[in-house]
């Protein structure tokens, strides 16, 4: 074991022209004091001894061959990136990068406590787009909130008004005026 | 024993790459539903229809406008949706009572789409809005000057 012919690793670098392969199964140190060694032949027991890493048996480290998967390093640092990437997947990375809710939908706030029930909701769903403005508001009280205007149809100003649930008050109805005309509603979720 | 331990990380970090397979892609968006609804009007000759061989790209009611490339906004918070032939529709919780049909566009980008985000690009776009009747049906109204520069320009 002490002789050059029974330990692979130091014999094979005496040999070899460029030490390629101790770059990657030895620890920097190891590797350097083995350059700066390079052109000797031979190895005391003592060098090796020094060479070897401490947690290591000497006898095992340089009579067992080497794993044919590759340097036991390598393997830990695959495993534990795996397990790095695995945990930073989980965790949805996209919605980091999401940008927030686009501002709120009011532009002015009307009756602050003004929501709609499930029974005021029931009725207003019931009433036909293109009703007077007038069917709607009697079973709607005042909005929320008043929406900016908008305009669609051509020459035609749309009002829109903004009601939260009352039994889910991340819900919101919009209702669209036309005029005197109702046009419809639709539910805005709010995250 | 020491090949047991090495291997024993091997099964611990395929395992890991099993579970972010099963839970990193669980959220990958489905696809988006095309959107379908009837126009009020209907004539012979509609976007997708063709006559002599050639494909109808725009048809009555639609506006057309070159946009040699340009890019066309979400005029709100909203959905964008395929419908038929290169058509998509845009429709948002924010505009009750409208649908936005848009025919040209050039791989455009399906989804929930934000105010100001891109739907998509191309050479011509064939513009239309549609407003919801008491039928259920829609009709293609004329659309604004505000609402096409919305979707127009980035905001």
């Amino acid at each position: 074991m002490m002789e050059p012919s029974n330990s692979p690793p130091f014999n094979n670098s005496a040999h070899r022209p460029s030490p390629q392969l101790p770059q990657f199964t030895q620890s920097t140190r190891t590797y350097s004091a083995r350059a700066a060694r390079a052109p000797t032949k031979t190895v005391s027991p003592q060098e090796m001894a020094a060479n070897q890493p401490s947690s290591q048996p000497p006898t095992r480290r340089s009579s067992r061959p080497r794993p044919p998967g590759g340097p036991t390093n390598v393997r830990y640092l695959l495993a534990g990136s795996s397990i790095l990437a695995g945990l930073v997947l989980m965790v949805d990375v996209s919605r980091l990068f999401e940008p927030e809710r686009s501002q709120d939908i009011c532009q002015e706030v009307v009756q602050a406590e003004s929501v709609l029930s499930r029974n005021e909701l029931l009725q207003l769903l019931s009433i036909p787009e293109r009703s007077a403005r007038s069917a709607v508001r009697s079973v709607v009280s005042a909005p929320y909130c008043l929406m900016p205007h908008v305009e669609v149809r051509a020459g035609v100003m749309a009002e829109r008004e903004a009601y939260p649930l009352a039994f889910d008050p991340e819900t919101w109805v919009v209702i669209l005026y036309e005029g005197e005309e109702y046009a419809g509603y639709a539910f805005s979720f709010h995250q | 024993m020491r090949l047991a331990f090495t291997s024993k990380w091997c099964k611990w970090a395929v395992f890991t790459s099993v579970l972010v397979t099963l839970t990193g892609c669980g959220d990958r968006p489905t696809p988006v539903q095309p959107r379908a609804f009837q126009i009020q009007q209907q004539w012979q000759l509609e976007p997708g229809s063709v006559v002599a061989g050639r494909r109808i790209s725009g048809g009555l009611g639609d506006i057309s406008i070159d946009l040699d490339g340009g890019t066309v906004h979400a005029p709100f918070e909203g959905e964008l949706q395929p419908f038929q032939a290169d058509c998509v529709v845009f429709s948002s919780p924010e505009l009750p009572a409208y649908l936005l049909r848009l025919c040209g566009l050039q791989a455009p980008n399906l989804g929930k789409r934000r105010e100001g985000q891109s739907l998509g690009s191309g050479h011509t776009l064939h513009f239309a809005a549609l407003r919801k009747q008491p039928s259920g049906q829609w009709a293609l109204v004329e659309p604004s000057k505000a609402i096409l520069e919305r979707i127009l320009t980035k905001p």
